[in-house]
């Protein structure tokens, strides 16, 4: 009888033993990988248009503000009028948040809600004359958009690479989903922020949207017109 | 019986080539007018030349030989009694028709695809080649029968 107790117990023991190995080694593949901050393009590549947030717009008022305040009244802004998606970069000093490419009208205002996120011509649903021979014979022009706001306190210039509408759509893949913790509990004393305008437009049905360089309006303007530049300063 | 019967069977060369010749000058006409027009508007940016480099092999071929022939018969004296066969006439009326219609359908429905227009110009060329070779044919075998006949 004490054998057969003797046996249970190293039966039970090995079994522990073994699902204690198994337990550490699932462990170790679950644990998370951490991603490296990918970097965005450093100088940025020119812009058609930029603007500076003013620092009282993104600071903390009531404690040393951080980066991850500026991100907090950024994505707060962003939200507010319909910037849903986003994409975070590394850039020397602080970070770089990226919306997703989006169409806009002349006046930079966003495209209503059912072509905003659209960027490909889109055909006609049913036919009517008019609209059938314009789509026949003319383009369909269109125009995109992407704001980066770049956070850092180092003073920056714009390089001579141009980016291609391709790349600017790519960088909502390429970058992280969030702020890492690492860089937001940095303090970021006189926040420094600019918004970087990437607007891109599409002449004829055939050929992709190139880089408007310069807009036609002002950084500023652009983010009046977003309803960005409202939602910074609430 | 038989000779009223082989005559209905039988049309004049003439007539038959002024009509095919027409049939290709009308769709071929719109088809230039069409691309004419989205050329200025910009339809194409900077890619009008992809565009243009499609539609001319897709009629410019056929077009060339038919009007050949038809400016070579022009200044010769042809007999009026030249008698072409029917059945080969309707056939290559038939297959223009049918191509024509398929290249002015691949071109006037670019508004109902998604994407880019010139795709569907490429695309297009999996039924347009075939299509183009039986019309070739056919036109090739009813302008040498035509021609033979004016010649007995």
């Amino acid at each position: 009888m004490r054998n057969l107790h003797g046996q249970l117990l190293l039966a039970c023991l090995v079994a522990c033993f073994v699902m204690a190995i198994e337990g550490c080694t699932n462990r170790r593949e679950l644990a998370p990988v951490l991603l490296k901050f990918p970097e965005f393009p450093w100088p940025p590549p020119e812009a058609s248009a930029s603007a500076v947030i003013p620092a009282q717009s993104l600071a903390n008022p009531k404690s040393v503000t951080t980066f991850d305040d500026v991100n907090r009244r950024l994505v707060g802004a962003l939200e507010s009028t319909g910037y849903l998606e986003r994409s975070y970069f590394a850039v020397p000093g602080g970070f770089a948040l990226a919306t997703r490419m989006e169409q806009i009208k002349a006046s930079g205002e966003p495209e209503d809600a059912a072509h905003r996120w659209i960027l490909e011509r889109q055909p006609l649903q049913k036919f009517e004359l008019s609209a059938y021979l314009a789509a026949l014979f003319k383009a369909s022009p269109g125009r995109y958009r992407v704001i980066v706001f770049i956070a850092t306190p180092h003073p920056f210039s714009q390089s001579d690479d141009s980016v291609t509408s391709s790349d600017a759509t790519d960088w909502m893949r390429e970058g992280v989903d969030q702020l890492p913790v690492e860089v937001g509990q940095r303090h970021f004393d006189n926040p420094k922020c600019t918004a970087l305008i990437y607007e891109f437009t599409r002449t004829s049905d055939v050929t992709a949207p190139e880089l408007s360089n310069p807009s036609a309006i002002t950084g500023r303007d652009h983010l009046m017109r977003a309803g960005i530049w409202g939602g910074l300063a609430k | 019986m038989g000779g009223t019967g082989k005559m209905s069977a039988q049309i004049s060369s003439d007539s038959a080539r002024k009509c095919l010749v027409m049939l290709w000058l009308i769709g071929s006409g719109a088809l230039f007018l069409i691309f004419i027009i989205q050329s200025i508007g910009q339809k194409y940016g900077a890619r009008v030349q992809d565009a243009w480099g499609w539609l001319l092999p897709t009629i410019m071929p056929t077009l060339s030989l038919m009007v050949g022939v038809l400016v070579s018969n022009a200044g010769m004296p042809q007999p009026k009694t030249g008698k072409s066969d029917r059945f080969i006439f309707f056939l290559a009326l038939g297959f223009s028709f049918a191509y024509l219609t398929a290249v002015i359908s691949t071109v006037l429905v670019q508004p109902f695809v998604k994407g880019n227009p010139l795709d569907l110009f490429r695309m297009s060329s999996l039924w347009l080649g075939p299509l183009q070779g039986l019309v070739a044919a056919v036109l090739g075998v009813f302008f040498i029968k035509a021609e033979r006949s004016a010649n007995n």
